[in-house]
């Protein structure tokens, strides 16, 4: 026993002396994710960091605020246990959270100068998000392609339903309702087919193949009620360019919009919205009242670059499931030769956030792709400098208290989507965001071969039935009928 | 030694004979009449030497068999350990079944020997399939050595109900761990109890392996009849092994391996003995021309060449797409050849070693180092690639040493720098691109070429405007012909064509104007343009 004891505080000692000779650099360090004056709110799992240089092999990290609370890790990485970070970033709500980290290089310490997460008094009020993982290419359908919900507290990661059910299938464009878990949907494509809706915690699968429709219901809203779903249908095409930085274009031939009533299983059409202009995106506004959508003018021979969405709206009949009234347009990104998609309006109803990029349907495969804020109240738009940057930003969503939104984001290599949080104040002033915590990220994302997309908050983890849902699949989903 | 006695000798030592004999013509088999079905399973893996790895494989049935299957099937990397491996797995169940056979009964010498090939039979059967794994022999051997253990130690396990505890104990783990081939361990530990002992309580281990699966079920997302099967001894899911030999399926991926290792001369030699049926064989061949700088002159020496032989996105019709890859790398469309890498993988569902080099090369032709770090931080913990990506490493953010590079630094100059959407009706456009930006004689090798198999003798004869270089052969029969269309003589005719061509040209308008056909020109014209505008072009359409 008391030779272990040796061993230990020598080693101990040993620790100790190295970190006391180290060199002290005026520079913040360079760190992998960039967490340097990120915004995070409480109860968010612990922003694990690794130092960008691969040659360091070991870091000393200490956190401490205002209160005198400090919290202090050595290892590899910058690993803080789960209850331990909670609780002092618990206890630097509204605060400022100092990071001091030393990294240790060919043998000799550096110290860097310390740098500070915000700590902000919002609470997040959602427990997890939702996302889709595939291969960064569509089209085939993705192997291993799968759509997962993620704890938001720790690392947990559980599968909501992934393809190993059936080589050929592809899940996409599930959505919470306002980050409800009780009213879901997810489309299944494949050899085995159809949409997949819980409404009130009743499971349903309805085929929404309907020959006087484009296509099969697409992109999808849900009414704040939960009675009815905004679908569009899309004649959805894809281009691959030979060269250049852009790869893939998606683009619709064509598309309408549609709306499911969910209690009583009929499709209705909207004839106001299904015309030769092509409309897509679907979101509703928190009180049920307006269909916002996008819409394009169809360019002759459909070229994609001709494709500029404006964000528009009509008033919504909550008791016949159908819009009435004039179009008005929200956002007219197309008179500025750009293009507005994924109207997401907040909770609370004062913004909209919007991707805008230069032309197409699909803008994450843009570059040039940002995102941008309206306030709904002034109209004035926000550029979100902080949040975007060279690389496409898109597919985003508000959690349920409007403070936070989740978006993607392909910064981190040019080509795999990842998933950033981000936090608006109460005067509507945009912070830094940060990237979705990993237990060890750089080695997670370094190996990780797929993109997120589609995420979305929740109120709680979520799973499917996977043996529910193969036998309704194959029993054939509910035929629904077009009113 | 009379003649009676030495038979018996020889029936004796028949297990051995029988033995060496299979293992000799196993790796016979492999390595000279099937190895491209070993090194395409090598691609289409991707196996990593960490214990992040290693541990997803202990979470569902059958993950160990599999495991030890990718970390056999690495070392067909070398086709002749491949051909050993996979002949060791063969004799060792042959070997194993006749120890087995030979415990419960020593007669019927003879027909013991001939049970024991059944089984090996069926893995060299099995395997004869590209998409079969390693891990269904791996598992059977496993399964067959606690057969064997159980001859020998288990079945003394004194107390029964203690002994069959112990025995479906073994049986889940081996399920779990190797999957359903094990469930000859449980089959055969009932029979032998219910026949040997009489004990019915045996039973219990058909019962546990009809539970097996279903228990399984609770635990692993798979459908029920995978568990079953154990989806992990085959690559497509929704699929069976064909268990039959394949010559064209072989010749198909052999024309991809020598395409992947740019073997253009071993590709040009084996068209020249029969040209291949599979449309990207056929494009593997004709690129292997290029490669030469002999494609305009041996153009149409192969029979019945068509345009999308040259070019095509058309991979449906396609034993083996992946070369499809290293043709649009090799003209500097960088965007396609990654795009295809991917497809490639979606279409044999799963990682690549193949794909992420290619990847890899992609985005380190394009300068998109960042991703091109991602693939090789992968193949940096393999085997045998670990070398390649560290040499490749040395490139990433290091524009001169691309530049410099004997190969990467002539794809780099082939990059096409403009925006295009990839059009298989647009092939020509875009390839003219890659030739104005580039200057690359393999690019304009193809513009030309494809010009030429599409008839589009008006945009060739413009490409050739001043040019008074002597030209390929098939260039000068192309502009020749355009010329004949066109003019009563050759007087005037811009370019330099041989007079034994003008002569041809001469002799082939000739006889067809005496009523030559098909069958008739072939002999003296079947390998010239003109026969290709006049007959096979048309019979394409």
């Amino acid at each position: 026993m008391k030779r272990y004891y040796l061993i230990i505080m020598t080693l101990l000692l040993v620790g100790c002396s190295e970190i006391v000779n180290y060199q002290p650099s005026d520079k913040m360090p360079d760190i992998y994710p960039d967490y340097v004056g990120v915004t995070i709110p409480v109860g968010i799992a612990p922003l694990n960091f690794n130092m960008a240089d691969d040659d360091v092999d070991r870091m000393t990290v200490t956190l401490s605020n205002s209160h005198g609370d400090s919290y202090s890790v050595n290892s590899t990485f910058a690993e803080f246990e789960v209850e331990k970070w909670h609780q002092i970033v618990a206890k630097t709500k509204g605060d400022t959270l100092w990071v001091e980290v030393g990294a240790r290089k060919s043998g000799s310490w550096t110290k860097y100068r310390p740098f500070h997460i915000c700590v902000s008094a919002d609470t997040l009020a959602d427990r997890g998000i939702t996302y889709r993982r595939l291969a960064p290419t569509f089209n085939i359908n993705s192997i291993y392609m799968g759509l997962y919900c993620r704890d938001l507290a720790n690392f947990d990661e559980q599968t909501v339903i992934d393809n190993k059910l059936s080589d050929q299938m592809c899940i996409n464009c599930h959505i919470q309702n306002q980050t409800s878990t009780k009213d879901m949907m997810v489309h299944i494509r494949g050899s085995l087919a159809g949409t997949y809706i819980k409404h009130n915690g009743v499971e349903e699968l309805i085929d929404t193949r309907l020959d006087s429709l484009l296509s099969v219901c697409v992109y999808n809203a849900w009414h704040p009620s939960g009675k009815f779903i905004a679908f569009s249908v899309n004649g959805t095409r894809q281009s691959f360019h030979v060269g250049g930085k852009k790869r893939i274009e998606v683009y619709d031939k064509g598309s309408d919009m549609v709306v499911y009533d969910v209690e009583n299983h009929v499709i209705i059409r909207q004839p106001v919205l299904m015309t030769g202009m092509c409309e897509t995106y679907p979101s509703f506004s928190p009180d049920g009242k307006w269909l916002y959508y996008c819409s394009s003018l169809r360019p002759e021979n459909d070229e994609c670059e001709e494709f500029k969405y404006d964000i528009n709206r009509i008033a919504f009949d909550i008791e016949k499931g159908c819009v009435y009234g004039d179009i008005e347009t929200v956002v007219e990104a197309s008179k500025d030769g750009r293009n507005a998609s994924f109207p997401r309006i907040s909770p609370d109803g004062k913004y909209m956030m919007y991707s805008i990029s230069d032309y197409g349907t699909f803008p994450i495969h843009h570059p040039e792709a940002d995102l941008r804020m309206l306030n709904m109240a002034t109209m004035a738009v926000d550029s979100m400098t902080i949040v975007n940057s060279d690389d496409a930003e898109s597919y985003h969503n508000w959690s349920a208290d409007s403070r936070w939104f989740v978006f993607c984001s392909r910064r981190d290599d040019g080509m795999h989507t990842r998933l950033y949080i981000g936090h608006v104040d109460s005067d509507g002033h945009c912070d830094k965001p940060f990237m979705l915590p990993q237990k060890n990220p750089k080695r997670y994302y370094m190996e990780l071969f797929q993109s997120y997309n589609t995420p979305d908050f929740c109120d709680d983890m979520v799973a499917i039935d996977h043996r529910w849902l193969l036998g309704n699949l194959k029993k054939g989903a509910r035929k629904i009928e077009l009113k | 030694m009379d003649k009676k006695s030495l038979v018996a000798r020889i029936m004796s030592n028949a297990v051995w004979l029988v033995g060496v004999l299979l293992f000799v013509s196993s790796v016979y088999f492999w390595m000279f009449r099937y190895p491209a079905h070993l090194a395409f399973g090598e691609q289409i893996q991707l196996f990593l030497l960490s214990i992040d790895y290693f541990l997803p494989f202990l979470s569902y049935p059958s993950g160990m068999a599999h495991y030890i299957g990718e970390f056999l099937t690495q070392f067909n990397y070398e086709i002749w350990w491949g051909a050993v491996i996979v002949s060791l797995l063969v004799v060792l169940v042959y070997v194993q079944s006749y120890a087995i056979i030979s415990r419960e009964t020593s007669r019927y010498g003879i027909v013991r020997v001939l049970a024991a090939l059944v089984p090996s039979g069926f893995v060299w059967l099995f395997m004869l399939d590209r998409f079969s794994l390693l891990a269904m022999p791996v598992a059977l051997v496993v399964a067959l050595s606690f057969i064997q253990i159980y001859q020998l130690w288990l079945h003394r396990i004194g107390g029964r109900i203690m002994r069959h505890v112990v025995l479906v104990l073994m049986s889940v783990a081996l399920y779990w761990l190797f999957g359903a081939a094990t469930f000859i361990f449980g089959v055969f530990v009932a029979l032998n109890e219910v026949f040997r002992l009489r004990d019915f309580v045996a039973l219990t281990h058909i019962v546990a392996i009809v539970l097996m699966p279903l228990l399984a079920y609770v635990f692993v997302p798979f459908p029920l009849q995978r568990l079953y099967t154990s989806n992990c001894y085959y690559k497509m899911m929704d699929e069976r092994p064909s268990l039959s030999y394949d010559a064209e399926d072989e010749e198909a991926l052999l024309y991809s391996f020598l395409s992947h290792y740019k073997k253009w001369d071993a590709a040009i030699r084996k068209a020249d003995k029969k040209m291949p049926d599979d449309l990207a064989s056929r494009q593997i061949v004709l690129h292997a021309l290029a490669e030469k700088n002999l494609l305009l002159d041996r153009l149409f020496e192969y029979p019945i060449i068509q345009r999308k032989d040259l070019i095509s996105s058309q991979s449906g019709d396609m034993r083996e797409p992946m070369s499809v890859s290293d043709l649009y790398f090799s003209l500097g469309m960088i965007n396609t050849a990654e795009l295809s890498a991917y497809n490639m993988q979606q279409l044999y569902f799963g990682q690549g070693v193949r794909a992420f080099q290619r990847l890899a090369e992609c985005n380190i032709v394009k300068g998109d180092y960042r991703i091109a770090r991602k693939y090789l931080n992968a193949l940096k913990q393999t085997l045998f690639y670990k070398k390649w990506a560290e040499d490749m490493e040395k490139l990433i953010d290091n524009a001169n040493g691309v530049e410099m590079h004997p190969y990467y630094g002539v794809m780099r100059n082939r990059l096409m720098k403009e925006t295009f959407y990839f059009s298989d009706k647009e092939l020509d456009n875009i390839l003219a691109h890659s030739v104005n930006s580039s200057m690359d004689a393999h690019s304009y090798d193809y513009l030309v070429a494809y010009l030429i198999l599409s008839n589009d003798l008006d945009k060739l004869a413009k490409l050739m405007e001043g040019n008074t270089n002597r030209m390929p052969k098939a260039v000068q029969e192309a502009l020749v012909f355009h010329w004949m269309s066109k003019n009563p003589s050759f007087d005037g005719m811009p370019w330099n064509i041989d007079m034994q061509v003008m002569r041809g040209a001469v002799d082939f308008m000739r006889m067809m104007n005496e009523g030559g056909n098909m069958q008739t020109m072939r002999p003296a014209f079947g390998k010239t343009y003109w026969y290709y505008n006049t007959f096979a072009s048309r019979k394409s359409k």
